[in-house]
């Protein structure tokens, strides 16, 4: 889950120790202790104490009762609101994805890499769509969706290849290859059409399809996916329906970007 | 191994280490990693920015680090992903890495902010106090409440604060969810701890798991000697990794078994409710 590496100097360790502590919460967690945080970040539980500590005090952590449990506090969302006001692709990608959501009442997500995530930038759901758990600032595994398949495809060489060993760091040594070799094969599989395809690989029960969205002049890479559960759904859909609208909406994206003369970083 | 880790300034020249240290620009607090400390002052600098691109000077100077610690922090969270670099500009500004920091998990619904207007909700409709509750050994921890005017001097409950797991609907509601080797477990230990009462709390635990069976809640009267009445439903979450409890409280004389009744009846329908929005489903990867 982290890109620090044992080489790199003592206060880059200690600083990405301390952010990764913030990573490890999910949504719907109860408040997590100290020793769940070192299983959940696999740190030594006494140098997960004085990270949480200086959580604490930084704003970022909050106790919750004498025994000290932990949940995330105020100053999380800070950073983060920071962050989505000034992506414009935001704002240019939002009408576009809910349209596609209403029409066929489905969630409908832009992300961008993460290490061995996709995070979640943007979210639409329909108006029946029951959709709780995923939302922007969400991290899926790129290895077992469709969003992060399609990612990898969009990606130059260098670039996939980065993401490919925060994948095998993530996974460990000993899935590492055989995580390697299908995600390979996933990405092949998106040249034919332009889009993934994934039939519960991630979630049972979920259907989704993927596609790139290559901004500045393929400079930046994003991905959409659009996905139901599966229950009483014809499988079909997916890549005859599907793949093909999100292909549109994605070149959408990139075209009124351009025209607009945005940059996804704004530079 | 954190213990050599944390400080930035080693490599100053001890005078000026100690003068800093006086002014209290660096924690003298043991526990304090400041690696962590600085990075996330280094980040707040562009939180707080109306300018989207800084250079590292820019930075140096809004968090009043020295210039060297300032850009190895910023090399740093580059590094991570937390910043993005522009060659051409030469300027920083937050990277999408940043997201991943606990955003989703915090906002807009941690489980408590999904389940807070329900408390508003209960707290001002039947004037009572209204919490979300989860175990802690054997005691509930209040995660979540909300106060009415009834409830303001007379129960202080608040975020943190600690009930029995036996002898309060609150803790009924929750053990009436569990799986029985769970609960066969608790039971050890609440034997233990209340020897005395265990065969009246045990008749009483048995029974809020008859009501909750039946009615989806339970209530109980001048709960841990006091004269609160209170009343709970569980709350489950998918899969049933997680129970909570959804109460409410007041003292007696506010709380009358016809309106424990009521009020129970709604705890039951929003414990459904949010059980079905938690469900979700539509969720594309």
């Amino acid at each position: 889950m982290t890109s620090i590496s044992a080489k790199d100097p003592v206060e880059v360790v200690s600083l990405g120790r301390g952010l990764d502590i913030l990573r490890s919460f999910r949504a719907l967690d109860a408040p997590l202790g100290n020793k769940e945080i070192a299983e959940r970040t696999q740190l030594p539980k006494a140098t997960v104490a004085r990270l949480t500590y200086t959580l604490c005090k930084m704003g970022y952590l909050r106790q919750i009762g004498p025994h000290g449990q932990y949940h995330l506090a105020d100053k999380v969302t800070g950073l983060g609101h920071a962050l989505l006001r000034t992506l414009s692709v935001r704002q240019i990608a939002d009408p576009l994805m809910q349209e596609l959501a209403d029409k066929f009442e489905m969630s409908v997500a832009l992300g961008i890499g993460d290490g061995a995530d996709m995070v979640y930038l943007n979210y639409c759901s329909g108006p029946e769509t029951v959709t709780m758990r995923l939302r922007v600032g969400s991290l899926i595994p790129i290895a077992h969706t469709a969003m992060g398949r399609a990612y990898m495809w969009g990606l130059d060489e260098p670039a996939r290849q980065h993401h490919m060993e925060m994948i095998r760091r993530s996974v460990g040594p000993e899935k590492a290859e055989g995580v390697e070799e299908t995600l390979t094969a996933e990405i092949q599989s998106v040249e034919e059409k332009g889009f993934s395809v994934s039939f519960g690989d991630w979630r049972r029960q979920i259907y989704a399809v993927g596609a790139p969205v290559w901004l500045d002049n393929g400079e930046t890479v994003l991905a959409l996916n659009c996905g139901t559960r599966a229950i009483g759904l014809d499988r079909t859909r997916f890549p005859e329906t599907l793949g093909p609208e999100l292909i549109l909406v994605s070149n959408e994206i990139s075209h009124r970007m351009s025209q607009l003369g945005a940059t996804f970083w704004s530079e | 191994m954190v213990n050599d880790l944390n400080d930035l300034d080693a490599g100053l020249p001890r005078e000026r280490v100690r003068r800093r240290r006086k002014s209290g620009e660096i924690s003298e607090d043991r526990d304090f990693v400041n690696a962590l400390g600085r990075g996330l002052i280094v980040l707040e600098a562009f939180s707080a920015a109306s300018e989207v691109w800084l250079n590292g000077m820019d930075v140096a100077e809004r968090v009043d680090l020295p210039k060297p610690t300032t850009s190895r922090l910023l090399q740093a969270l580059r590094g991570q992903g937390y910043l993005y670099y522009s060659p051409s500009r030469r300027q920083y500004r937050l990277g999408t890495s940043v997201l991943s920091l606990g955003f989703a998990a915090r906002e807009p619904f941690s489980l408590g902010d999904l389940v807070k207007p329900y408390l508003r909700e209960l707290a001002d409709e039947y004037n009572v106090h209204a919490s979300l509750a989860a175990r802690d050994r054997l005691d509930m921890i209040e995660l979540e409440v909300c106060h009415s005017v009834n409830t303001l001097m007379t129960l202080r409950l608040e975020v943190g604060s600690r009930i029995p797991l036996a002898g309060t609907a609150t803790g009924h509601a929750l053990i009436a969810a569990l799986p029985d080797a769970e609960r066969d477990y608790l039971f050890q230990g609440l034997r233990e701890r209340h020897q005395k009462h265990w065969a009246e709390l045990e008749a009483s635990i048995t029974m809020g798991r008859r009501e909750v069976k039946e009615f989806g809640y339970t209530t109980a009267s001048a709960s841990w000697n006091t004269d609160i009445n209170g009343v709970a439903a569980p709350l489950v979450l998918p899969g049933g990794a997680s129970v909570y409890a959804l109460a409410c409280g007041a003292p007696a004389r506010h709380l009358t078994q016809a309106k424990q009744r009521k009020i129970g009846q709604r705890l039951a329908e929003i414990a459904r409710q949010l059980e079905d929005q938690l469900r979700g489903g539509a969720d594309a990867g």
